[in-house]
């Protein structure tokens, strides 16, 4: 148990350290785009991961909640004067508290209802903010440009503060999310996804807890909103609630592996780099080969290895101990 | 001490009633059997009792206070647990974290949680399956597991659906002793069991209950001879030739 705290912490430190060189080679705009995008995802799968992975309530619709903080914290800057800081804390707040409201009646959903449920969700906010006149209805919010500083959330000469605003969240989630692996709400979370029933028999109140999870994802997710709303200083129904963003949001997770804290995060640094670069090589001509290299990339990782690639790696661990076991039985014998 | 009331109980599954107006009581240190034919409705009575159907009718009062129709948490909370006909356990977790989750309902630290999973495990005599995943073990462990994750939550009355069946004799004699002991410490307990051998050593009382009505009620000795209760299992025949 001690020894594997410290493993943990370990890797921990390792992986931030990682997170901290980085940079050194990633030079070009594009190359800092494409980290951003990755520490970005990474908590976006993260937040997904407590949802779906955890409680097991499959989210198709998470650009609702992403989109929400963004407008939340952007309407706050442009109409009001509020720091961006402030914005994505209200950001947070704000759709964990929508998160809370909706998460009611869809509780009740069970499986696919609620992941069915979740892409309605997703569609139905794009269109009240497509007509919705005082938040600009379709063209959206631009945010005005100020000095770039962490003050104003705004880096004009380098995208490289983004990236290192994007892991520190990254890792306050990592943070969060390790405690609650090894706490009351972990366990009720895993047990509402194995059976709903089992756990309410062991006296889960399995509607609290469904909504804390779906709140709890909700709010990471508004707050990461407000993130690209900063880094792309203007907010349009079609860009923030685009349905990819759910999709992607949900690939990335189970690529990588849900239900464990590490999976998203390998998913995202894996999937987002190959998601920018084709897009950038074919795409914007329209034709959508990015897209479909990259779907034929899920479908064949889904058909071979369904549970990500925290599963394979599980696999090819046990496989090589089991082998190293033989050996040294094989071993024992000769001598 | 501590004592469940059921009064006048009945569940309609539309035109079939499922439980019609029945009434039992069970105290502390007290083992009830419950028995009756295939369907007589000796699931549904627990389903209701533990908030997993809603009743249609009737009242169930735990220490004087109703539990009737109230959510299976909140009664899980107040003290009355029970196993699931077909198990039921959290596939994908280990027999340890299965028992963590019932035990969280009085420990709220995961080490308290764990310490007390631990002593329920070690009860029902799996401890060594602790780190197992419950997809993989054997029937009749994961029955055990899932009376220890009813253990855990500290129950005062412990409701068991068929827990022995398709046990062993040798792991029969575990079950009953551990029953046994429940009671002794002072749970109240309602069994149900198609095995007779199995429950009539060990019930201080029997219910037979046959299509949803409550058919006869005494001491196990009284309840093999009773006519109705023959009849009920073995058809009319065999009741009256019970009877010359
Ligand atoms: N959810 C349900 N919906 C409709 N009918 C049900 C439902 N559950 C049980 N029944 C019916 O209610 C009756 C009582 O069923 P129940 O499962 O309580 O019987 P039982 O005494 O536990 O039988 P067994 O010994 O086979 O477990 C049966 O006729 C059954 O078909
Ligand atoms: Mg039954």
């Amino acid at each position: 148990m001690q020894r594997d705290d410290i493993r943990n912490l370990a890797m921990l430190v390792a992986f931030a350290i990682i997170g901290l060189l980085f940079p050194i080679v990633a030079t070009t705009r594009f190359s800092q785009h494409i980290l951003v995008m990755v520490v970005l995802y990474a908590v976006l799968g993260e937040a997904w991961n407590i949802m779906a992975g955890y409680a097991g309530m499959v989210s198709i619709g998470q650009a609702a909640f992403f989109g929400l903080g963004a407008y939340v914290s952007s309407v706050l800057s442009v109409k009001y004067g509020v720091s961006p800081w402030l914005g994505m804390l209200c950001a947070g707040l704000a759709t964990a508290a929508f998160a809370t409201v909706i998460g009611l009646p869809f509780s009740r959903l069970r499986g696919r209802y609620f992941a069915i449920g979740t892409i309605a969700l997703g569609q139905m906010i794009k269109v009240v903010f497509e007509n919705w006149q005082w938040v600009g209805a379709a063209t959206g919010l631009m945010i005005p440009l100020a000095n770039q500083g962490f003050a104003s959330f705004q880096f004009h000469a380098s995208k490289l503060p983004y990236y290192y605003t994007g892991l520190a969240l990254l890792l306050l989630t990592l943070a969060f999310m390790y405690i609650m692996e090894r706490s009351k709400m972990g366990y009720y979370f895993k047990a509402i996804r194995e059976n709903e029933d089992v756990a309410s028999g062991l006296g889960v109140n399995r509607t609290a807890y469904k909504l804390i999870a779906i709140a709890v994802s909700a709010g990471i997710t508004g707050m990461c909103g407000t993130f690209l709303a900063q880094y792309s200083l203007y907010v349009e129904p079609e860009y923030m609630f685009n349905h990819s963003i759910s999709v992607t949001i949900a690939l990335v997770a189970v690529f990588g592996g849900s239900g464990n804290i590490i999976g998203p995060v390998l998913g995202s640094a894996i999937l987002m780099p190959i998601s920018e670069l084709t897009r950038a090589w074919l795409g914007s001509s329209g034709t959508g080969i990015d897209l479909m290299i990259y779907g034929a990339f899920i479908v064949l990782m889904c058909v071979y290895e369904p549970e990500g690639l925290v599963g394979m790696a599980r696999r090819i661990g046990a496989s090589i101990k089991a082998q190293r076991e033989r050996r040294g039985a094989a071993r024992c014998q000769n001598s | 001490m501590s004592e469940l009331v059921v009064k006048g109980l009945t569940k309609k599954f539309g035109g079939l009633i499922a439980v019609n107006d029945v009434s039992f009581s069970v105290k502390s240190g007290e083992i009830l059997g419950l028995i009756g034919p295939n369907g007589a409705g000796k699931t549904t009575v627990f389903n209701c009792l533990t908030g997993f159907l809603k009743a249609d009718g009737g009242s169930v009062e735990f220490n004087g206070r109703s539990i009737y129709n109230c959510s299976p948490n909140a009664i899980c909370a107040l003290g009355v647990a029970r196993t699931f006909q077909v198990v039921q356990v959290l596939q994908g977790m280990s027999a340890l974290e299965n028992v963590m989750v019932g035990a969280y309902l009085r420990h709220s630290r995961t080490a308290a949680s764990r310490r007390r999973a631990l002593e329920a495990l070690e009860r029902v005599g799996m401890s060594r399956f602790a780190d197992m995943r419950a997809v993989n073990l054997t029937l009749p462990a994961k029955k055990r597991l899932e009376v220890a994750m009813c253990l855990a939550t500290d129950p005062q009355v412990l409701m068991l659906d068929e827990s022995m069946a398709g046990l062993t004799p040798t792991e029969i004699h575990d079950a009953s002793s551990m029953i046994c002991e429940l009671r002794d410490a002072g749970m109240a307990l309602i069994v149900v069991e198609h095995v007779m051998e199995a429950i009539m050593p060990i019930a201080d009382r029997v219910m037979v209950l046959d299509s949803g009505i409550k058919i006869a009620e005494g001491l196990p000795a009284e309840i093999v001879r009773d006519p109705r209760v023959v009849s009920a299992y073995l058809g009319d025949k065999y009741a009256k030739r019970v009877k010359c």
